[in-house]
């Protein structure tokens, strides 16, 4: 699933949810994979004063090339952890584009010209023990159906990330991301499950 | 960042922390500051660095505060930062006087956000009057440098430190809330070991010397001129010596851009990659030092291109700079966004192509 040319490739997205849902740190740990495998990054963060519930996004553009703009106009993914964002950010996502929606949380209309990838992130996260885990879940998702970095180097990154913050939710995330990472894998051949609409 | 694993690679890091690293780097062994976003994170990383790497962190009870701290450390002779964001460096401002005519260095960082009053905390440059013409009361200048990525945070910070040290002067890093809180891949391990001159006039305590005194005032016009002849030569010195820019585009260049900080990086997609095909060819000048001005270059570019349009998150403030030193040899126009947003390269091309195609 991961093309050589995603490498080779800019990729610009845009990650948008709510204060507290770990928007920022899906794309630290994105950025800090991508810095790892040697690519340059932009990681431009735009949040309410709000620590919790206000909105939180977080631009990023991960190229082989030198950055100038850090601004995302068109995105070639879109990543949304809450309806609000779904509905300001989906017009925006380019043609064709990636569109990964926490499905606990958004209802994201049917058809358009995105290809949509619908993950209840948040029910799994609590599933597995606790709902702070949804953003490794989607970024694991992110990371298996673009391939814009390595699944390794994202496990390196978050595994150096939690183990500096919080040793005892390092072993969760790493669980989260591989979780969704499959579930990508899995949707390939059979529908999500819990899936609201593709 | 990590500064244990910040040797020998590119680490992610913000622009707020890529300066304060840099500071401790050039030696900076006091830091005084007040909370505000979004310059926060420089503060926070000095809290937890400053001390540990045998320097001296206060969180000050006010701005006003911090920079009269500043003041004293800077006299005892150690290398001495503060940082704030529009608003509190509005406070700051008769501190930096007080520095400027006791001809004390110093580094202040601004890491601008949309004003005026207390505005929002969304990045704007519209503190370069404010900056650039010295900004408190007096006839002073600051050496005002302006970062556009977050490896120049690093870069132009400690470069700060030894150009206040050379001309005794504060110097303002014109940041914005972009850049500032921007995370990109940033290397440290290029800057060299600190070598700050010797400081004879520095309190230092008195053994075996005449004492130092560290002053603004002085009781009579002729020695209070005879400080003001000293800073203005000093200024023009500055001037001679210390100018930074950069060009980016075409040598025959139908149209200039000029734009510093943020600005300039939309600009330079436009240059570079723009998001859609544009009828000219464009360049970009930016200022790296925004006081000294690249007036001169800039007066040469303007005998070559049809016009400049330049590009500020503001109503238009270094655009008069850039009228002066044009002179009228070409067309200048002006793009701004005002109260923290941020024009598209899309936008910057409609733009263009309206004025001059």
């Amino acid at each position: 699933m991961v093309a050589a040319d995603a490498l080779q490739s800019e990729h610009r997205l845009i990650v948008a949810g709510s204060g507290g849902q770990g928007i920022l740190t899906f794309c630290k740990l994105l950025c800090s994979a991508a810095v790892q495998e040697g690519r340059n990054v932009t990681y431009l963060p735009s949040y309410g004063p709000e620590v919790r519930s206000g909105t939180a996004r977080c631009r990023v553009i991960i190229s082989p090339e030198t950055i100038h703009s850090p601004l995302v106009e068109e995105p070639d993914s879109l990543i949304v952890f809450n309806q609000s964002s779904y509905d300001r950010f989906a017009p925006t996502l380019r043609p064709g584009g990636l569109l990964l929606v926490n499905s606990s949380a958004v209802e994201a209309e049917e058809g358009g010209a995105a290809k949509v990838l619908a993950l209840p992130a948040t029910d799994l996260a609590a599933e597995m023990g606790s709902v702070k885990v949804a953003n490794s879940i989607l970024l694991g998702a992110f990371v298996s159906a673009t391939g814009v970095v390595s699944e390794e180097s994202c496990l390196d990154a978050l595994t150096e990330h939690w183990g500096r913050r919080r040793a005892d939710m390092a072993e969760l995330n790493v669980q989260a991301l591989k979780r969704g990472a499959e579930l990508v894998v899995e949707s390939a051949t059979a529908p999500l499950k819990g899936r609201k609409s593709v | 960042m990590d500064p244990s694993t910040g040797v020998g690679a590119k680490v992610l890091t913000s622009g707020n922390e890529a300066a304060a690293e840099a500071a401790i780097r050039a030696g900076c062994r006091f830091y005084a500051g007040y909370p505000i976003t979004p310059q926060v994170e420089l503060m926070a990383y000095m809290a937890t660095e400053l001390a540990a790497r045998g320097g001296v962190f206060v969180q000050a009870e006010s701005e006003v505060a911090a920079i009269n701290m500043i003041y004293g450390a800077s006299a005892a002779g150690a290398r001495a930062m503060t940082s704030s964001s529009s608003p509190g460096i509005s406070l700051k401002q008769e501190g930096i006087s007080y520095l400027a005519g006791s001809e004390l260095p110093a580094v202040i960082v601004n890491v601008q956000r949309g004003s005026p009053g207390l505005g929002n905390i969304s990045p704007a440059q519209s503190d370069y009057y404010q900056a650039t013409r010295g900004g408190g009361h007096g006839d002073y200048r600051t050496i005002t440098l302006a970062p556009a990525t977050v490896q120049e945070m690093c870069d132009l910070t400690y470069l700060a430190f030894d150009l206040a040290d050379n001309y005794r002067t504060p110097v303002i890093i014109l940041s914005d809330g972009m850049v500032g809180q921007m995370m990109e891949a940033v290397s440290f391990d290029h800057l060299p070991e600190p070598s700050p001159p010797p400081k004879p006039w520095a309190l230092t305590g008195t053994p075996g010397r005449e004492r130092n005194t560290v002053v603004s005032f002085r009781l009579t016009p002729e020695d209070l001129a005879e400080l003001n002849r000293r800073l203005q030569g000093r200024y023009a010195d500055i001037c001679r010596n210390e100018v930074l820019y950069e060009l980016a585009g075409p040598e025959d260049a139908d149209v200039l851009l000029v734009a510093y900080g943020t600005a300039a990086r939309i600009c330079r997609q436009v240059v570079e990659r723009p998001p859609q095909a544009l009828p000219f060819k464009v360049a970009l000048l930016r200022p790296i030092t925004l006081w000294p001005f690249p007036g001169e270059a800039l007066a040469e570019m303007a005998e070559r291109v049809k016009g400049i349009l330049v590009v500020e998150l503001s109503a238009g403030q270094m655009v008069d700079d850039v009228r002066l030193a044009v002179e009228g040899r070409c067309r200048v126009e002006f793009f701004g966004r005002m109260g923290g947003q941020v024009p598209t390269a899309s936008e910057t091309v409609e733009r263009l192509v309206g004025l001059f195609a």
